[in-house]
């Protein structure tokens, strides 16, 4: 049963319901309106990453429904990332956050935790000058201002 | 999503960035807060939410001027404080006298660490054991006061009994995890019974029961009239008690199960040598029972001391599926054995070795031999000196496994009868059906009745060719045979065959202790083949 989604710039996809129904925004919507042929107007998803967030759907399509987990240990690792997905992740940075926020705003968790630990381990090991250059930001401390910083927080750097 | 500015992580919805930041460590963080303003800002209170200094290096770096300002900045970002070092404590946070006025505390004035008010979850530990300090004692019960919404505390420092009660029970409403680590002596049921109905997890590591003694089901104060409405403990998931009840867990755990929901999954408390409170209990498995925790252990360590046999068959009783039944030294009598033999489906491993048990006969461990599909290991060394295990209790039925590693009890066999060989030879077949033995003991001194000394065993398996030790050919797992103080046979052509058929055997006990002295062949057999070998 096919169900057409329209991005904010108009594009119409086609996809099976099952595969839509790994969003589970558009799984609610689907529910309220019943059966109808209306396409579902996704107007905070930009084609070029609704068509990065299909893709992901459709190659998750059969995966086992997560349970939400309310004790869920915080401290979760970042290294079990399957490697089709590693491969999917691999982005431009914009289009990375892009898909993350699609992923919240269309309520796909496995999608988004993926995308949320990729960004992790962009981050992870490295220093502040490393991490500027990484994500294009601009070092708006002057020199002392970052060395009182690291004075501030040292206390915290070993483990 | 705006094509023209990039977006930034500090401007991600705060859901998304705390996702991102549970895979991120503080270590992580302290360089993230240098990147720029914006990431500064973003992510200094989530940096600041453990405050935990384990080590004297980062004690060095945290008492200096930027980070002590830093602290005062970002003290209402903590969640989670570990007051480690009393140093910590004395010289770098910020106290404020403050006034104690609470039923149970004096009016006092004391110092107090008046950043905190954030707080849930606090840990207490000294570096050093620390005195008793009073002072210490209020200045902490300020701290949680000052902190109605800590869920977790942890409690490692020597504290007065009454103001450790107050602090668990009046002051922290949403307590859900308490761990009370260092030893601690006081009225244990009413640290228990107050505590408040949300709690998740209890922890008393190291307690002491000493509680003036009530008249039955009074309590002795008025002002604890409140205390005996009764809370449902219905969120406890845990529940650990080790120390000393001074033999009143019923008194102490009862009312305090009853109140308890089938979230409870998890019970126990050994430790410090004084054993579980929990299943050596009846009552009090009975209980757990039909919260649906069964346990599955019986040790010695977990019974009182003079348990009778009666009270020990029902314990057995209350539960079908032990696992392991280890009673070493205890006596166990006839009613106690025939619960064993009733509940004995489970068992993996049955340990009654020690000398003193009267009522368990050889009759009963035929029966568990024959109902215990999965035992593994089946210890009963000095029991059956009257009683023994005879030929026929092992011969009657058919065992019930075949996962035997561990064997150790005495076999009498008449050695006088005709039919002597033939009937050893099909006791060592059943031995030699064991495919997974590893240890096989059945040496050992018995007592002659008549005179109650120590003797060898004389009616026991000679252990020969002739006499069916080449059954044991499957044994190819077997490490130690053992087969001292026995009248046994075996000599230098059952000592070549042991090692041409059981290539594991690396202990064999018992050829020099034998009733005769051994012959000057095996003794030199195994000083060239097998010095290791006695």
């Amino acid at each position: 049963m096919p169900v057409t989604l329209t991005s904010l710039d108009d594009v119409k996809f086609t996809v099976d319901k099952e595969v839509a129904e790994r969003s589970i925004l558009i799984k609610n919507m689907i529910e309220d309106v019943g059966e109808s042929d209306s396409p579902i107007p996704l107007p905070n998803v930009s084609s070029a990453v609704l068509k990065k967030v299909i893709e992901y759907c459709e190659h998750h399509r059969n995966d086992p429904v997560q349970v939400q987990d309310e004790t869920d240990d915080p401290r979760k690792r970042s290294n079990d990332i399957e490697e089709w997905d590693m491969k999917f992740m691999t982005v431009d940075q914009e289009m990375l956050f892009e898909i993350i926020l699609a992923a919240n705003y269309l309520d796909i968790k496995p999608l988004l935790d993926v995308g949320c630990k990729t960004v992790a381990n962009i981050i992870k090991g490295k220093t502040p000058e490393e991490i500027r250059k990484v994500f294009n930001i601009v070092n708006d401390f002057t020199p002392e201002e970052e060395a009182q910083i690291k004075k501030e927080n040292e206390w915290a750097e070993d483990r | 999503m705006s094509f023209l500015t990039p977006i930034a992580l500090p401007s991600l919805p705060t859901e998304v960035l705390e996702i991102i930041l549970t895979h991120l460590s503080q270590p992580d963080l302290t360089q993230c807060v240098r990147v720029s303003h914006a990431w500064n800002k973003a992510l200094v209170p989530y940096l600041w939410r453990t405050l935990a200094i384990h080590s004297r290096h980062s004690l060095k770096r945290f008492i200096t001027n930027e980070a002590q300002q830093a602290l005062r900045r970002n003290a209402t970002f903590v969640r989670e404080l570990h007051l480690v070092h009393k140093a910590l404590y004395d010289k770098s946070l910020p106290c404020r006298k403050t006034l104690i006025s609470d039923p149970g505390v004096m009016l006092l004035e004391v110092y107090t660490i008046s950043l905190f008010t954030n707080l849930r979850a606090l840990e207490l530990e000294p570096v050093r054991l620390v005195r008793p300090n009073p002072e210490f004692d209020l200045e902490i019960f300020a701290l949680v006061r000052q902190n109605p919404h800590l869920r977790r505390l942890l409690v490692n420092v020597k504290m007065d009994p009454k103001t450790l009660i107050n602090l668990v029970t009046k002051h922290t409403p949403h307590l859900g995890d308490l761990d009370l680590v260092v030893s601690w002596r006081g009225d244990v049921k009413a640290l228990l019974d107050c505590l408040p109905e949300c709690i998740r997890t209890v922890r008393l590591r190291n307690v002491v029961h000493d509680a003036p003694s009530n008249a039955q089901g009074k309590t002795s104060d008025a002002s604890d009239a409140s205390t005996t409405l009764a809370r449902h403990h219905h969120a406890l998931e845990s529940l650990h008690v080790a120390g000393n009840l001074a033999g009143k867990q019923e008194e102490v755990l009862v009312p305090f199960l009853e109140s308890c929901s089938p979230k409870l999954k998890s019970v126990g408390g050994t430790g410090g040598g004084m054993g579980s409170y929990f299943f050596g209990n009846a009552r009090i498995a009975k209980i757990l029972s039909n919260l649906g925790i069964v346990c599955k252990e019986l040790s010695q360590y977990t019974l009182p001391n003079n348990v009778s046999d009666a009270d020990l068959a029902e314990l057995i009783a209350a539960n079908s599926e032990w696992t392991n039944i280890e009673l070493y030294t205890r006596q166990v009598g006839p009613q106690a054995a025939a619960a064993i033999v009733e509940c004995c489906e489970h068992l993996e491993a049955l340990d009654i070795m020690h000398n003193g048990a009267r009522g368990l006969s050889g009759f009963h461990l035929q029966a568990v031999l024959g109902k215990a599909t999965k035992l593994r290991s089946l210890q009963a060394h000095w029991l059956l000196n009257t009683d023994k295990i005879t030929a026929m209790n092992i011969l009657s039925s058919q065992w019930a496994t075949t996962s035997l590693e561990h064997m150790d009890l005495k076999i009498e066999v008449q050695r006088a009868i005709q039919a002597s060989r033939s009937v050893q030879r099909q006791v060592l077949r059943r031995l030699g059906q064991q495919k997974k033995l590893r240890k096989l003991v059945i040496g050992g001194m018995t007592t002659d009745l008549a005179t109650g000394e120590f003797v060898h065993q004389r009616d026991c398996l000679e252990m020969t060719l002739e006499s069916g030790i080449d059954e044991l050919v499957d044994l190819k797992n077997l490490e130690v045979l053992d087969i001292h103080h026995m009248d046994h046979r075996a000599g230098v052509p059952e000592l070549e065959w042991m090692v041409a058929n059981l290539p594991r055997l690396q202990i064999l006990i018992g050829m020099l202790d034998t009733l005769r002295p051994p012959s000057d062949e095996v003794r030199e057999w195994l000083s060239t083949h097998r010095p290791s070998w006695r």
